[in-house]
């Protein structure tokens, strides 16, 4: 064959260099520096510094990635995800908690968090092992062996505990499933299972109606007969199981569940960064109050608001025009990758590219979704914008390898 | 072509628009989420953001102060500490209460179960105190202990002039005396300042936020001499006393002018603790009651009576041996007298001639020089609460009514208006309208209000008055006002003893005993009336009067009294009260800051410029100096404040005193911190010259 040659020319052009998505990135980094910075300029931190060196380093990782060997970035696969097990474990007995998490190893004056590099020690793994040849996830024992790279990794990050790193190691295995041909229906299923639970908890009519069209659009979709029935039963029993366990439940228990639904239904506690943060945006009006004058963010009414709650600084200080700018410029990037993971012929890029998109979407709508009011609060950031070293490099690697498959692979 | 691979490829085809769709979708929720607050709902959570984040502050204005006719501070503030606790936010509740233990009259326990028994978010656990308390907590940092710095009164020489001064409420209300006559003057305006509360509920000053300050109440300057009302105060108490009265009065006039120098009444009280005194010590009562004059009165007959020519002085009438029996009434003297001249008819206070004299005059004729002479009219002193007195009308008369007027009796008067008469005749037979304040200035010294004195109208002829001097003077050196002489001081006056109405009917156990007069005769400075309610001692004026009469003038003028008066009584014993409050300049124009040291009396010296913003000042603002003392400014060059470059050193100044300094030099100023004293700070030029200085406090 004569790609193995194809392959090492383009390797050493620039011609294919996905400008787009660098500058989405590139824009996206400042965004975000500058909105660290308006969040902390009010008292002496070093946030904003230390992310400077953070986005420095991480554009030369972007660039580093970009124009790495492809086939050496895939046979690193296993390796990352050996090194994200061992960081798994070590941040158990030498980590850092902060905000009840043991979630960071400090290594000088930084802040190193296993979590992140577990996503991509599960990105890479499976991309890697789902695109070998006969590797088809419709084999019940390639899913079992899949799962098996999953559960390592979620057990540990449990433990932490981390459950928003847990839900994206679940929603990339959920998406990369879906992309190598998983049944449909067994999908939909797991996915649509935690808004039934939700609507059971919530509302009976609304549990029923979402029940019911959810059935219907199941038994129209093709398939085996069983399997159909079978996933409308079990989306009943969870509606049903839902309530009874919940009543079940210690009271305190319930008010967790209750404040994680419906955060506003507790102001003191996991409501009060919510309702100050939809606040925040909601104040900053279509063209936002300017930069650094944005008065829940200067006055600090949002707790490390440079963290998950980020997205509040720009959409006070630059309004309707900064929060959709900053969406927009997502939307790019996660297109992007789907569009590469359509398109690319490299069958490792083609999950690879789709794993990364998924990976970006949940993170955006997660975390937005939390900072205007939408979802429950889960320990979720913005990529490339909110602060945090090992997040942005795990973003920036992200980008970096989008890029190489833009650069490398062979136009159809 | 339906391989595999090609399957896949359509499959995955199809999957792309699914996601495609799916992306979209979630963007677009997010979106239009977006829009429904930030767009549509944007007015509501703007003024919701707004009303969480704004703070209105009320500024506090000092109240003008109170000096007296020489610049004496009478009345002033300083700085007190209320002390209050937010319940939500205390958070070491125990150890505040410990270390306030009955500061201010509570046990730590009961501190505790007041603040956990409130549903407030603000208790009270002090108000006004006295700052040098509230030195304990400044160290205690806790962000539900809310210390609040308000000016509060303080009244300089205490007991004395309380009436006549009032007080004012624990909000800084005048409630009495001319705090209150005054009051809408004095209290100034309240300002505000709108703060930013940040998240931790700390309240922040910020430079855009409106200022609007609060205007300083206006001064004013009395005609008291405080140093004479000291005196007239200790004579009256040892006069009080000795007598066994109830109370008694002193008014002193400027007759020449109408100025009140002295008004008290006795007993007082401390108008730094108003509350539980009856309201009979609180009065003003030289204004706000009447008596029946008696005796005193007689000057009044006997001017009208010269001024008609009804009578000269040595004219001589019929004493009838102290009693003369009328049809339905019987007029008596304490000592009986056969016919004598109207001199000594003035001099024994016959009650007898002088009720014969006013019945020699027509009704009306009469009635006009009481009117004119201001009885039964007010005054219109500027004190709240005068009234009238009681004089009957012409038509009301009945056949007995001129005669008992004759001697004092079946009028009421004040004893102010009784000064005020005696001070007409005093004047060569001028009235002058009393007063108190005689102007009223800004708290830059510019002068919004001033009283000259005002004439009422001549009541009789310079000559008359000459004669009834004349005679005045004999009843002091001669008659019944023996007891009022001063060696070397010409006194002119008249005793005065009446009887009390109790139950309808004169009683002969209550008595007023008087003394009116004025002196020195030949150029009169002071007119002066003392009254005693119901002395015990001895009813008559006299004996008991007159000795506080004497007292006061002999004190006042001192060893020689003649010049010491013409110089205005200057002479007094000066103590360690008489001293003023030093304004705070820091942070005003240096010009400002001149006109307000020299409009209160004080002398000033330069250090760096002559020109520009103060700096610091030397004595320290609030501290208390003799009046007059010189205060040093230590001021800064307008355009230094505003220069990057040559630095100004606000470190470890007061926040405050360092934003003013960067306001008047038109520096933008931010503030890092949320302290009290300047830690820090850090300059920046802006392009078009103007500077930022961030400002750190700790």
């Amino acid at each position: 064959m004569g790609n193995s040659l194809e392959y090492n020319l383009s390797e050493t052009k620039v011609e294919n260099f996905d400008w787009t998505t660098f500058f989405t990135v590139i824009m996206l980094t400042l965004m975000g520096l500058l909105s660290i910075y308006s969040a902390t300029v009010s008292f002496a931190g070093s946030f904003f510094d230390k992310q400077v060196i953070s986005a420095a380093i991480g554009v030369v990782v972007l660039i580093s990635v970009a124009f790495f060997p492809h086939r050496k970035l895939r046979a690193m696969s296993y390796w990352i995800y050996g090194l994200s097990v061992i960081l798994l474990i070590a941040v158990l007995f030498i980590g850092v908690r902060i905000n009840g998490t043991m979630g960071w190893i400090r290594l000088g004056g930084f802040n190193m968090q296993p979590a992140e590099i577990a996503k991509l020690g599960l990105l890479m793994a499976l991309s890697n092992y789902l695109s070998q040849k006969g590797k088809s996830i419709s084999k019940i024992n390639i899913l079992g062996r899949s799962t098996l790279f999953l559960l390592p990794l979620l057990v540990l990050v449990m433990l932490q505990p981390d459950i928003g790193s847990a839900s994206v190691l679940i929603a990339l295995f959920l998406g990369i499933l879906f992309w190598t041909g998983f049944s449909s229906i067994i999908l939909l299923v797991i996915i649509v299972a935690p808004f039934i639970l939700i609507a059971s908890l919530s509302d009976t009519l609304f549990y029923l109606i979402g029940a019911s069209v959810f059935s219907v659009v199941v038994l129209m979709l093709k398939g085996r007969i069983p399997l159909k029935i079978l996933a409308v039963a079990v989306l009943f029993v969870v509606g049903l199981a839902g309530p009874i366990v919940y009543k079940s439940m210690a009271p305190h228990q319930q008010s967790r569940i209750d404040s994680f639904l419906d955060p506003e239904s507790d102001p003191r506690g996991s409501g009060y960064n919510v309702m100050q943060s939809k606040l925040a945006v909601g104040s900053g009006g279509i063209t936002g109050k300017g930069f650094q004058q944005g008065t829940l963010t200067q006055l600090r009414y949002i707790p490390e608001q440079w963290t998950d709650f980020i997205y509040s600084v720009p959409t006070e200080e630059f309004g309707f025009l900064g929060g959709a700018g900053i969406i927009f410029l997502f939307g790019v990037l996660i297109l992007r990758a789907v569009k590469l993971a359509t398109e690319n012929d490299n069958p490792f890029f083609k999950i690879l590219c789709f794993g990364i998109g998924v990976i970006f979407l949940y993170h955006i709508l997660i975390n937005i979704g939390m900072v205007i009011g939408m979802m429950p609060v889960m320990g979720i950031p913005l990529p490339f914008m909110s602060y945090g070293g090992t997040s942005l490099l795990f973003n920036m690697t992200l980008a970096g390898m989008l890029l190489n498959a833009n650069r490398t692979q062979k136009m159809l | 072509m339906n391989t595999p691979e090609n399957e896949i490829r359509q499959k995955k085809f199809w999957k792309f628009w699914l996601v495609l769709i799916t992306v979209n979708i979630g963007m677009a929720i997010i979106i239009w989420r977006l829009i429904d607050i930030q767009v549509i709902s944007n007015e509501e959570y703007k003024s919701k953001a707004k009303r969480q984040h704004e703070s209105k502050v009320n500024l506090t204005p000092e109240r003008g102060i109170i000096y007296d006719r020489n610049g004496k501070v009478i009345a002033s503030n300083f700085e007190s500490v209320s002390i209050a606790i937010d319940p939500r936010h205390i958070q070491d509740l125990r150890g505040f209460a410990k270390a306030v233990e009955h500061d201010y009259g509570y046990s730590a326990s009961e501190i505790i179960s007041k603040v956990k028994a409130s549903k407030k978010s603000f208790v009270w656990i002090t108000r006004r105190a006295d700052p040098t308390k509230f030195d304990k907590l400044v160290g205690f940092s806790d962000k539900g202990l809310i210390l609040i710095r308000e000016p509060r009164r303080i009244y300089h020489y205490d007991n004395i002039a309380s009436q006549l001064i009032g007080f004012t409420d624990v909000d800084n209300h005048g409630l009495s005396g001319l705090e209150l006559k005054w009051d809408s003057l004095l209290k100034g305006r309240d300002g505000y300042m709108i703060m930013n509360r940040d998240g931790a509920g700390r309240l922040r000053p910020a430079a855009d936020l409106p200022l609007i300050p609060a205007f300083d109440g206006y001064s004013m300057n009395l005609t008291i001499d405080i140093d004479l009302q000291r005196i007239v105060e200790h004579e009256l108490k040892t006069g009080v006393d000795i007598a066994g009265a109830e109370s008694g009065t002193v008014v002193a006039i400027h007759p020449k002018t109408g100025e009140i120098i002295a008004i008290a009444s006795y007993p007082s009280y401390d108008p730094h603790k108003p509350g539980g005194m009856s309201s009979a010590f609180l009065r003003m009562r030289a204004i706000t009651d009447t008596y029946e004059p008696g005796s005193t009165f007689k000057l009044i007959t006997a001017a009208a009576a010269l001024e008609e020519n009804i009578i000269k002085e040595t004219d001589t009438l019929d004493g009838h041996l102290g009693t003369l029996t009328m049809r339905s009434y019987v007029i008596r003297d304490v000592k009986p007298l056969g016919r004598i001249s109207f001199r000594q008819a003035m001099e024994y206070s016959s009650n007898i001639i002088l009720s014969t004299v006013a019945n020699m005059m027509s009704d009306n004729n009469f009635y006009k020089y009481l009117r004119d002479f201001g009885f039964g009219i007010k005054t219109d002193v500027d004190f709240p609460g005068e009234v009238t007195g009681k004089l009957p009308k012409p038509k009301n008369f009945t056949s007995s009514t001129k005669r008992y007027l004759g001697f004092g009796y079946g009028l009421s008067v004040t004893p102010l208006q009784m000064a005020n008469a005696y001070g007409a005749v005093a004047n060569g037979g001028t009235l002058m309208k009393p007063y108190l304040v005689s102007s009223v200035f800004d708290s830059e010294g510019r002068e919004i209000y001033s009283q000259n004195p005002v004439i009422v109208r001549r009541v009789i002829s310079e000559e008359t008055a000459a004669r009834l001097t004349d005679i005045l003077k004999g009843v002091v050196s001669r008659g019944t006002g023996k007891a009022a002489r001063v060696d070397g001081l010409e006194i002119c006056g008249k005793t005065g003893t009446s009887q009390q109405i109790v139950d309808g009917r004169y009683s002969k156990e209550n008595y007023t005993a008087t003394f009116a007069g004025y002196f020195p005769a030949n150029d009169p400075q002071v007119a002066l009336i003392v009254m005693l309610d119901k002395p015990r001692t001895s009813i008559y004026g006299g004996a008991m009067a007159a000795p506080i009469f004497r007292g006061i003038a002999s004190k006042w003028t001192g060893a020689n009294p003649t010049t010491a008066i013409a110089n205005k009584f200057v002479d007094s014993t000066k103590t360690n009260k008489d001293s003023v409050l030093v304004p705070n300049i820091v942070g005003l124009k240096s010009e400002l800051a001149e006109n307000l040291l020299k409009n209160r009396g004080f002398g000033l010296t330069y250090s760096g410029n002559s020109q520009g913003i103060v700096l610091a000042q030397n004595p320290k603002a609030h501290s208390r100096t003799i009046n007059g003392k010189i205060v040093d400014m230590t001021i800064v060059a307008t355009d230094t404040v505003q220069s990057p470059d040559a630095i100004v050193v606000l470190k470890g100044m007061p926040l405050r005193s360092a934003l003013a300094i960067l306001n008047a030099g038109g520096v933008k100023t931010k503030i890092v911190g949320n302290g009290n004293i300047v830690t820090d700070q850090k300059w920046s030029r802006n392009s078009d010259g103007s500077s930022n200085c961030i400002i750190y406090s700790k």
